[in-house]
């Protein structure tokens, strides 16, 4: 057993830090609000900035304009960015996107793509659960159907993240009833759309950050032509649980370090009054060993992934512990900081960081697959107990 | 990064599990001579001996320690069988030129030791494993600097302190050494029946002292991980099989989730632990007294914490029948307080970690 990083990786850590001290993480523009994965909020400039250096397509292959690095290469990159607070909100859910193109997109929608997300210049939405489709969601009922070499979409989404700050919706719709298609995980399409597309109306949703995280997405008659399905027809389902795994590997492999730093944030702003408080103390070591441990975890997560190592239960347990260990450092932070906690700007503690993380953390357990949803996926799938009470196949989760 | 074993880890596993799955039930583990065999056959298969003072296998000692408490070994490998014989290594290589430290690995010995890190006082009251299987005893204390317990508990600036003793009784001693505190069985808790005398006690240099202390912490992380996993296992498998009201009790989601975090618990303590031997194996060679190596801290202080705490989830899970002297579950549950609390408790491993915090 080996736990550092190789070479290649540490050469790319310092890097990193080297370009970060260039130019601070504080300096950047945000562009949209930080959802408390760990990757920071959205800046169009410093994720264009990560294009520029070929850190977006850092493992893509080169005909792709990747550079082909390994993975333990990319958990380098995030570990530091995470690390530094950097505000690379996208990056992951942007990789992991081009990833899926790679793998199952036709040759239309690669060319039109993939040198854009290189570039930092296009980024998706993820278009699933819709008011009445959220655990369950193959009750999903926004529809798609074939007219000529286009199709239509008919439908409502709602809760996808951030998408007025990105380009493109990955829309999934029904294409085939569920009796023709034999179950309610057959018939299912993803579209990627254009968020320009005739017929599409984004409605912001203020978060209780005071800012605009969600959208909802009315689809009237949107048309889109037959290359934008990503995947197969009726096979958008089972292309999404495909690419599950490394989905929520990405979405919380950064959540370990971002704690690690607000742990040690907010170590140093309580320091002086610390030694009165040995509970506190108490709870702050506590959670440093979580932290460090739940690291250790998705390092081995990602080390199972890059082997190829079948991982049946690992996503849905390490997103959940990583989920509430978050909560448990929020509540931590306002246990030390009290009402303060929610006051932002300039005076307020740690210029807000703990307010964002506090806030945040309440939707981390129910974004990307609930934790009472994933713990029976955990039960069922990685201890092999009975699916009495589970719920109707295919639950979710995919973002981010 | 490498999380796989390599050859001869795999190897050793297998071996181990292999042992433990046809030997260990079949040495009668109930009775003293039953384990006394069993003890024999993991000396004579070399698997005490993977820590001496020159080179510290942590690993290879932590997979051996965790796989035999899989397999429901109660036998104290970690502080009787690979801790002791180190310290008495250590006390044959002590600049003294002292070199009655008791050497056996051929299983006829048994070497055992109370591992405390308290003061030497300390070291008659507190109850150890496996005591009653010695013949003799290695005793490793340690004396704080005056005024630590006020700024926090660490291990910099301690005295290390050994003494070795006969369980029959040596010279100096009132009778026999060794008295059971408590019979449960697979898991007996034993002490010292008197203080060892002032006399028998020899200074350890505190670099070795240490790292064997910091050893044991990492070995018992490594037995709790075990003992959690055996108790998961069971419960896992009494889940499915277990049927009220016409369904296995494993499909509710109460069962599911209680369930899910035991594994959550024992994987995150599991890794941790595995990181630990490999750091403190790493940070041997040139380790210098009061140095902090936190992941072994962590390691500890986790298991101990979440370990137990997930043993004591299975008591639920299982129901009345675990409630029962019968069943297995309350030996690994004993035997896991008790590792809980060898080479220090989850209480002052956590103290260590705030005093080198503070210390930054
Ligand atoms: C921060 C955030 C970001 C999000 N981003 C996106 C996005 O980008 N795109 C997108 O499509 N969606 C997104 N979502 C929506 C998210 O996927 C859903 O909220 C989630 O799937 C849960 O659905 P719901 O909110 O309707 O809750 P419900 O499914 O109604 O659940 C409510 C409660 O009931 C419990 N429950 C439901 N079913 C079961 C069951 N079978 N067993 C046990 N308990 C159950 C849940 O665990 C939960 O506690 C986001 C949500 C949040 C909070």
């Amino acid at each position: 057993m080996e736990f550092g990083y190789p070479p290649s990786a540490q050469r790319l850590r310092a890097d990193v830090q080297a370009f970060l001290a260039e130019r601070p993480p504080e300096t950047w523009p945000h562009d949209a609000m930080d959802g408390g994965y760990g990757t920071g909020a959205y800046s169009f400039e410093f994720l264009r900035a990560l294009g520029a250096r070929g850190w977006i397509g850092l493992t893509w292959p080169s005909r792709w304009g990747g550079a082909g690095r390994p993975m333990i290469d990319q958990l380098a990159l995030m570990e530091e960015l995470a690390l530094a607070g950097a505000p690379f909100g996208p990056l992951a859910g942007s990789d992991q996107w081009a990833q899926s193109l790679i793998r199952e997109g036709n040759p239309t929608l690669q060319a039109d793509l993939l040198p854009r997300i290189a570039a930092g210049e296009a980024l998706a939405w993820q278009g699933y659960s819709e008011p009445d489709a959220g655990s369950d969601l193959l009750a999903l009922t926004t529809r798609a159907r074939r007219d000529g070499d286009e199709y239509r979409i008919d439908g409502h989404k709602i809760w996808s993240s951030e998408a007025g700050a990105c380009t493109h919706g990955m829309v999934l719709a029904r294409t085939t009833g569920v009796e023709e298609a034999g179950s309610r995980a057959g018939g299912l399409t993803m579209f990627v759309v254009p968020n320009d597309a005739p017929g599409l109306t984004l409605r912001p949703i203020v978060s209780l950050t005071g800012e605009v995280y969600h959208y909802e997405a009315f689809l009237d008659d949107v048309r889109v032509p037959a290359w934008r399905i990503m995947g197969r027809e009726n096979e958008g389902f089972r292309e999404l649980l495909k690419g599950l795994d490394r989905d929520r590997f990405w979405g919380r492999f950064c959540k370990p370090p971002a704690l690690a730093r607000q742990l040690s944030l907010l170590r140093r702003h309580v320091a002086a009054d610390l030694a009165g408080q040995p509970a506190m103390a108490r709870r702050l070591v506590e959670l440093e060993a979580e932290v460090d441990a739940t690291r250790l975890l998705f390092h081995r997560f990602g080390w199972l992934l890059d082997q190829g190592i079948p991982t049946p239960y690992e996503s849905a347990l390490y997103k959940t512990m990583a989920d509430e260990l978050g909560q448990r450092v929020a509540n931590l932070a306002l246990d030390l900081l009290g009402s303060d906690i929610l006051l932002d700007g300039p005076g307020a503690p740690l210029g807000g960081a703990m307010r964002q993380l506090y806030l945040t953390s309440v939707g981390q357990t129910i974004a990307g697959g609930t934790s009472e949803v994933l713990r029976t996926t955990v039960a069922t799938r990685g201890l092999g107990l009975p699916r009495n009470d589970a719920p109707p196949a295919g639950a979710r989760g995919r973002h981010p | 990064m490498d999380f796989a074993l390599n050859d001869d880890q795999e190897q050793l596993v297998r071996a181990v599990a292999r042992w433990v799955d046809r030997r260990w039930p079949a040495a009668d583990p109930s009775s003293v001579p039953g384990r006394r065999a069993a003890w024999a056959e993991l000396a004579a298969n070399g698997w005490t001996g993977l820590l001496t003072p020159s080179s510290l296998a942590v690993l290879d000692a932590a997979l051996v320690v965790e796989t035999l408490a899989h397999g429901r070994c109660s036998l104290p490998v970690g502080p009787g069988g690979m801790i002791a014989p180190l310290v008495a290594a250590i006390i044959g290589l002590d600049a003294d030129g002292r070199h009655n430290g008791p050497r056996a690995d051929d299983g006829t010995d048994q070497l055992l030791c109370v591992v405390d890190g308290r003061d030497p006082a300390a070291a008659a009251t507190t109850v150890a494993r496996g005591l009653e299987l010695a013949d003799r005893v290695v005793v490793l204390a340690a004396t704080a600097p005056p005024g630590t317990a006020a700024s926090g508990w660490s291990l910099a600036g301690r005295q290390w302190w050994t003494a070795e003793v006969a369980a029959a009784g040596d010279e100096g001693w009132p009778g026999p050494a060794i008295e059971v505190a408590q019979d449960e069985g697979r898991t007996m808790l034993c002490r010292l029946a008197a203080p060892v005398p002032a006399g028998a006690w020899h200074r350890l240099d505190p670099a070795p002292g240490e790292l064997a202390w910091l050893a044991g912490a990492v070995l018992g992380a490594a037995e709790l991980v075990g003992l959690a996993r055996a108790v998961l296992d069971s419960c896992v498998a009494y889940a499915g099989q277990r049927v009220q009201g016409g369904r296995p009790i494993g499909g509710h989601q109460a069962i599911q989730h209680r369930l899910a975090d035991m594994l959550g618990a024992v994987e995150r303590a599991r890794y941790l632990t595995y990181a630990a031997a490999v750091d403190l194996a790493e940070a041997a060679p040139g380790f210098h007294p009061g140095q902090v190596v936190p992941s072994v801290h962590r390691a500890k202080a986790l298991a101990a914490r979440d370990c137990v705490a997930a043993i004591r989830s299975g008591h639920q899970v299982m129901g009345a029948i675990a409630y029962s002297a019968e069943h297995e579950l309350h030996h690994l549950h004993k035997q896991a307080v008790v590792v809980a609390s060898e080479h220090g408790d989850a209480t002052r491993h956590w103290a260590a970690l705030e005093t080198a915090a503070a210390a930054r």
